[in-house]
C-alpha cells in the first residue's frame, strides 16, 4: 500500500464519512466495470452499492496484504458470482463448455483453411465505439464458464498481473493463461461472426 | 518454422509479453511471412486492448448520483445501528 492509501484506509477505520466519500468516488468506476462484466448491467448498480455497505462494516478484516483497490475488486468479482449463482435456474446460463481451440480454422498442416475474416472496427477505438458489437461482448462474458470470465475481467479488464489473479482466484498460472487464452478466442470467434453477419 | 495454429496459440503469451526470446523471434519471422496470422494477431491485439479501454472509459463517466446513492445507504447503515456506536466523529 502506498502512503495516499495507507491514510485512506485508517479513515475508513475510524469510520470518518469524509474517507468514506472519497473511496466511493475512487473506486467505485472500476468495481462497476467488474460487476458488468460479470453480472450485467441491470445488476452492477445494487451488486457495487452492497459492496460498499460490507466494507462500511467489515472494514477492520481488511489486512492490507493487497491494494485496497485489489481487496474491493475480489469483493465484487465474489458478490457478483454468487449473485448469478443465486439465480434460479430457468434464467440461468447454459454452462456450455466449447472447444476454443480454434482447431476447426486449420487443415491438418496446421495452416488456416480461410482466411480469418477482415473486421471493420480493427482498433481499440473502433471496436469500443461500435455500440451493437459492445453489448454483444457484454452477452457473451455472461455465456461464458466463470472460470475463464473471471480471469479474463480481472486480467484484461481490470488490468491486474497473473501473480494477483492466481491469489485471488487460487489458480496455477499455467491455468490462468490457459482460461484467458481460452476466453480471448471465445470473443475473438464472436467477433468474427459479429463482422461476417452483422449480429451478435 | 511455426504453423499458423501454433501462432495462435500462443496469442495471448504474444499480447502478455511472455514468449521467451526463441519464441517471440519464431512467431515474428512467421508473421513476416503470413499475412493471415498478421491480420489475426492485429485484430486480437486490438481486441484486448479495447477490453483495457472499457475500463478506463468506465472510469470516467463514474456518476456523482451513484457516489451520492451508495452515500446515502451508508448513512441508514449506520442510523440503523448496525455499526458499532461511536466510531464516528474522531
Ligand atoms: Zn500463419
Amino acid at each position: 500500500m502506498n502512503k495516499n492509501e495507507t491514510s485512506l484506509v485508517e479513515g475508513l477505520r475510524s469510520g470518518r464519512t469524509k474517507a468514506f466519500h472519497l473511496a466511493v468516488t475512487r473506486y467505485s468506476a472500476s468495481m462497476l466495470a467488474t460487476a458488468r462484466a460479470i453480472a450485467g448491467h441491470a445488476n452492477a448498480d445494487d451488486i457495487v452499492q452492497d459492496v460498499w455497505l460490507t466494507v462500511f462494516e467489515r472494514i477492520d478484516s481488511f489486512e492490507g496484504r493487497s491494494s485496497l483497490k485489489t481487496w474491493l475488486q475480489r469483493i465484487v468479482a465474489n458478490r457478483a458470482i454468487s449473485y448469478l449463482r443465486s439465480r434460479p435456474p430457468e434464467v440461468s446460463r447454459p454452462g456450455v463448455e466449447e472447444d476454443q481451440s480454434a482447431s476447426d480454422w486449420f487443415d491438418a498442416s496446421g495452416s488456416w483453411i480461410l482466411p480469418p475474416p477482415v473486421w471493420h472496427e480493427d482498433s481499440p477505438y473502433a471496436l469500443l465505439a461500435a455500440e451493437d458489437l459492445q453489448d454483444c461482448i457484454d452477452k457473451h462474458l455472461l455465456d461464458m464458464p466463470d472460470s475463464q470470465r473471471n480471469v479474463l475481467v480481472l486480467r484484461d479488464i481490470q488490468q491486474m498481473n497473473f501473480a494477483e489473479i492466481c491469489n485471488e482466484l487460487s489458480l496455477s498460472a499455467s491455468n490462468a493463461r490457459v482460461l484467458l487464452h481460452r476466453g480471448r478466442m471465445r470473443l475473438m470467434k464472436m467477433v468474427n461472426h459479429f463482422e461476417e453477419t452483422g449480429s451478435c | 518454422m511455426l504453423t499458423c495454429q501454433e501462432v495462435t496459440a500462443k496469442a495471448s503469451l504474444m499480447v502478455d509479453g511472455e514468449l521467451g526470446f526463441r519464441e517471440r523471434i519464431a512467431v515474428r519471422i512467421h508473421l513476416m511471412m503470413c499475412v493471415n496470422c498478421r491480420r489475426f494477431a492485429r485484430q486480437f491485439q486490438a481486441l484486448v486492448s479495447s477490453m483495457a479501454s472499457r475500463n478506463r472509459l468506465a472510469a470516467e463517466t463514474i456518476v456523482p448520483e451513484f457516489v451520492d446513492g451508495v452515500m446515502q445507504s451508508l448513512y441508514r447503515a449506520r442510523e440503523s445501528s448496525s455499526i458499532p456506536p461511536g466510531r464516528d466523529g474522531e
